[in-house]
């Protein structure tokens, strides 16, 4: 492949980070779970994940995966399923997490305070106790996990699953305090003296309303209550025509749920039109499947009634939702108004904070209502006390309050270890990653996204079973091969490069630029590792892979070996469909022993890799190729590899037929 | 760039059979480029010969290194300084490196692992051609960038000899093409429009820069360094 050496751009020896953590509110190492999967560890992916999670299960179901939306293989077929991929490892690690609980060490006499059991709350207590400091979580409603407990339908979230996250985070030793409410049953004040730091995550628990016209009915309903009486029981009733007035996220989750407990038809009024509509686009898609519909550009303004029963719902139009500047302020148009029928409303516009509880206390509210905060510091204006979540965020996403836990366990801990508040730095990133050139796409082999499997729209609203049923083993490891490992590539180690340029002449992906040493594109690599295979002076390593990785399993798992051994067998791990197919094992049948050692492409078995076994005993080695090799070239290269060794084995003695290429 | 040949591995294992600790010594330049004596050959050669032993009941300890030249006493003083029981050195540098390193030390055994054949050019990845006889005296500017001395047979001078051939050698075969240097330069001053400068009369090479004059030996007085003490 010729290529012109062009003036190289600045930025390509530097450190990256994949679009998908740089996404990620907690920057999750995905591409480091992603690739353990791939090679059938499935345990280290799911204490990976929860490396920077506590709620691994929770997010593997309802996260709204910004690490989709950003995965840069969307730019060449569709993104990898990052979030159903966590579900599998989640899937696998059940009892391991169970038998992994242990009590965190407390290691000194302070305390911490956290009121609000929901995903911001319980972040800041399990990040609390780990640092070992004993921590209390009150909690007004009779269960902890907030939102996630009392709202999210259980199709999305099945209580199970749930309690998964929350059990591992209790087994640490986290007390807590259900049926409490502060403000009301305690004092904060009383708190903050009790423990010496105190964290307000208190979400966003209750119902905004709008006015409507005639509106105070028994059967127009707010969408928490709604969803809670779902959740918690007793089911609500529900009539078969029901209008949900809202486009986000609770609407849909009402609309859904309306469907579940009965009702005949849905339909969503909302202001936004469908580019507006603010509701994830996979929750609207899985909405319509279910035969709900939406009225877009449409506001409440008056309930129609006949004989105390609902009729409808007399809406007019909407201009405009939003301004210039983008602020929420919608225009009606008083004149077009049109009555759609129904018989209950549920209204789901948004939600807000009960801030009851700052009564009397050096808690200051802002000026608009919010708890004045600093966002740097995570404290509030009383002393002591700090705030996390939704509380001061906003309306966000489970990982979003996770994300923000993390930020006031960080200010708590320093606070509790020197008495003072400081902003609270997190390492900076490195730059995200650029798009993939257009050359490189060409050349990336196309594989489907494997489709998550749901549960037919007819069943969905039958019921509040799961609707997605989950990964076999073979569709997750089909779907976290199609992962790029974008920033785990090639480096070069400039003291050894001698440009040579064949990093440049062999790579599939026209990755290196070669000036005074090998530079190796970021955007572009796809960590194949052949270029470190052919590297006559050991100057590239690849990030995904340890040096040596291939020699050190050889040598580990044949000091091991019965003798004789037969053969060594390295396989390429494209076609694995279980774990088993990738793990380093020793196969013995009617006597005879065999080595096997999956590998990530066969393209990386190099000269000695194909030689050690001779030298420890085996009598032939195999090297085995997948069906379809990904990266252009690769084969042409291992096959005239295996021939050049096997000329040296002939040489050496051993003979060229002990070493074979399937 | 010095262009080397692999040596057949029994050779090789004959010069250091006998040894007990064998260091395998790469160099990082040329035998790196040319794929015959980097870090990585050093290490499949590490391999072969410890099969290779294996196979002749030989107890041999191979150790493995590679520095950045081996024609340069910084880069290899350190290896020489430990050798903590090596008795023999096979190293895959050059011819050069391989009188370097054995000058250098003076008494341990130092064997070439590689061919050294020419100067050359990359025609592709894995194919390396002659080009360049180090004659001391270059004439490339009267040839058009071609050089009768390395590349035609005879080292012939004015002109082709008349066993060219469809623009190739009277040595060359199917299985090893060699084109007639003179061909190429006619062919190349004709498209540069200097062919008539081939009727100029030159006066006879003078060899004695060549090989042919002993022993070579570049001197550059205004490089040579003072005595200065150095820091440690």
């Amino acid at each position: 492949m010729t290529h012109i050496i062009e003036e190289t751009k600045a930025t390509v020896a530097i450190e990256r980070c994949a679009t998908c953590s740089a996404a990620c509110p907690v920057r999750t190492d995905t591409r480091a779970y992603v690739d353990l999967i791939q090679q059938g560890r499935y345990l280290e992916a799911f204490e990976k994940i929860r490396e920077f999670n506590p709620f691994p299960s929770v997010c593997s179901l309802i996260c709204h995966h910004p690490c989709e939306q950003e995965c840069r293989r969307a730019t060449v077929d569709a993104a990898v399923a990052l979030r159903n991929l966590k579900r599998f490892a989640v899937e696998q690690a059940l009892e391991y997490r169970q038998r992994k609980r242990q009590k965190a060490v407390i290691t000194s006499s302070k305390t911490v305070g956290v009121i609000g059991a929901g995903p911001a709350g319980l972040t800041v207590a399990h990040d609390c106790i780990k640092a070992g400091y004993a921590v209390t979580v009150y909690e007004a409603m009779p269960r902890i996990g907030g939102i996630l407990a009392c709202a999210i339908p259980r199709y999305r979230l099945p209580d199970e699953v749930l309690q998964q996250d929350l059990d591992d985070i209790l087994a640490l030793g986290v007390e807590v305090r259900t049926n409490v409410r502060v403000g009301k049953d305690i004092h904060l004040s009383e708190l903050r003296e009790r423990h010496d730091a105190v964290v307000l995550a208190l979400g966003l628990s209750e119902s905004r309303t709008v006015p409507i016209e005639n509106g105070d009915h028994p059967d127009v309903v707010l969408a928490l209550p709604f969803l809670r009486a779902s959740v918690l029981g007793p089911p609500p009733k529900v009539h078969e025509h029901v209008l949900v007035v809202g486009g986000g996220n609770v609407a849909v989750d009402c609309a859904r749920t309306a469907i579940r407990l009965g009702a005949r038809t849905v339909k969503m009024i909302m202001l936004e039109n469908e580019e507006e509509m603010p509701a994830w686009d996979w929750e609207c898609r899985e909405a319509l499947e279910e035969g709900i519909t939406f009225v877009h550009r449409q506001g409440p303004k008056r309930l129609l009634t006949e004989r105390g029963k609902i009729t409808g719902l007399v809406t007019r139009a909407v201009l405009r939702v939003f301004d210039e500047s983008g602020r929420f302020a919608p225009t009606y148009d008083d004149q077009r108004l049109t009555t759609i029928p129904g018989e209950m409303v549920i209204i789901a516009i948004g939600q807000r904070s009960d801030l009851s509880l700052v009564q009397g206390t050096p808690v200051q509210l802002d000026e608009r209502g919010p708890l004045r905060f600093d966002r740097e510091t995570m404290a509030t204006s009383m002393p002591g006390v700090f705030a996390c979540g939704e509380v001061v965020t906003g309306p966000g996403a489970a990982i979003e309050a996770v994300a923000s836990g993390h930020r006031a366990a960080r200010a708590v801990l320093h606070y509790l270890q020197t008495g003072a508040v400081t902003p609270v730095c997190e390492e900076p990133a490195p730059e995200k990653v650029g798009e993939l050139p257009k050359d490189v796409i060409e050349h990336i082999k196309r594989m489907e996204r494997i489709a998550m499997p749901t549960l037919s729209p007819e069943e969905r609203r039958r019921s509040f079973v799961q609707f997605e049923l989950g990964y076999t083993e073979k569709m997750a490891l089909a779907e976290a091969r199609r992962c790029l490992s974008c920033t785990a590539g090639a480096t070069v180690d400039e003291k050894k490069c001698e440009a040579c340029l064949t990093c440049l002449r062999v790579c599939p992906f026209g990755v290196p630029q070669v000036d005074k040493v090998a530079v190796m594109c970021s955007e572009m690599c796809q960590a194949c590792g052949l270029c470190a295979v052919e590297c006559p002076a050991r100057a590239i390593s690849i990030r995904r892979f340890a040096p040596g990785d291939i020699r050190d399993r050889v040598t580990t798992l044949l000091r091991g070996a019965p003798a004789p051994l037969a053969r060594v067998e390295f396989t390429c791990a494209q076609d694995a469909e279980t774990n088993e197919d990738l793990r380093d094992r020793i196969i013995t049948a009617d006597g005879v022993h065999v080595a096997v050692l999956p590998v990530t492409c066969a393209a990386r078995v190099d000269e000695i890799d194909m030689m050690k076994p001779f030298e420890l005993g085996a009598r032939a080695v195999v090297v085995r190729r997948c069906r379809d090799c990904r990266y252009r070239g690769a084969m042409d290269r291992l096959s005239k590899r295996i021939g050049r060794t096997r000329e040296i084995l002939t040489a050496a003695g051993i003979g060229a037929d002990k070493l074979t290429l399937e | 760039m010095i262009v080397a040949n692999e040596k057949p591995l029994a050779e090789v294992f004959g010069y250091i059979k006998n040894y007990r600790r064998v260091l395998i010594l790469g160099c990082g330049e040329c035998v790196t480029v040319c794929h015959v004596g980097g870090e990585k050959e050093v290490a499949i050669l590490a391999q072969a010969l410890r099969l290779k032993a294996l196979n002749e009941a030989k107890e041999i300890e191979f150790l493995e290194n590679t520095v950045r030249r081996q024609c340069e006493n910084e880069f290899v003083d350190p290896i020489l300084a430990k050798l903590d029981g090596i008795d023999a050195i096979l190293s895959l540098a050059c011819g050069v490196g391989v009188n370097h390193i054995a000058d250098r030390h003076g008494t341990i055994p130092v064997f070439p692992g590689v061919n050294t054949v020419f100067f050359g050019t990359c025609e592709e990845h894995g194919v390396w051609a002659e080009r360049c006889a180090g004659c001391g005296t270059c004439i490339l500017h009267l040839t058009g960038g071609i050089c009768p001395v390395a590349r035609c047979a005879k080292s012939i001078l004015n002109g082709p000899c008349g066993g060219t051939k469809d623009g190739k050698c009277e040595i060359s075969t199917p299985e090893h093409p060699v084109d007639c240097a003179w061909y190429l330069i006619v062919e190349r001053m004709k498209r540069l429009g200097t062919l008539d400068h081939l009727s100029e009369i030159i006066p006879p090479k003078d060899w004695s820069s060549a090989r042919d004059g002993g022993p070579r030996r570049r001197v550059r007085e205004d490089l040579r360094l003072a005595k200065i003490e150095k820091v440690k």
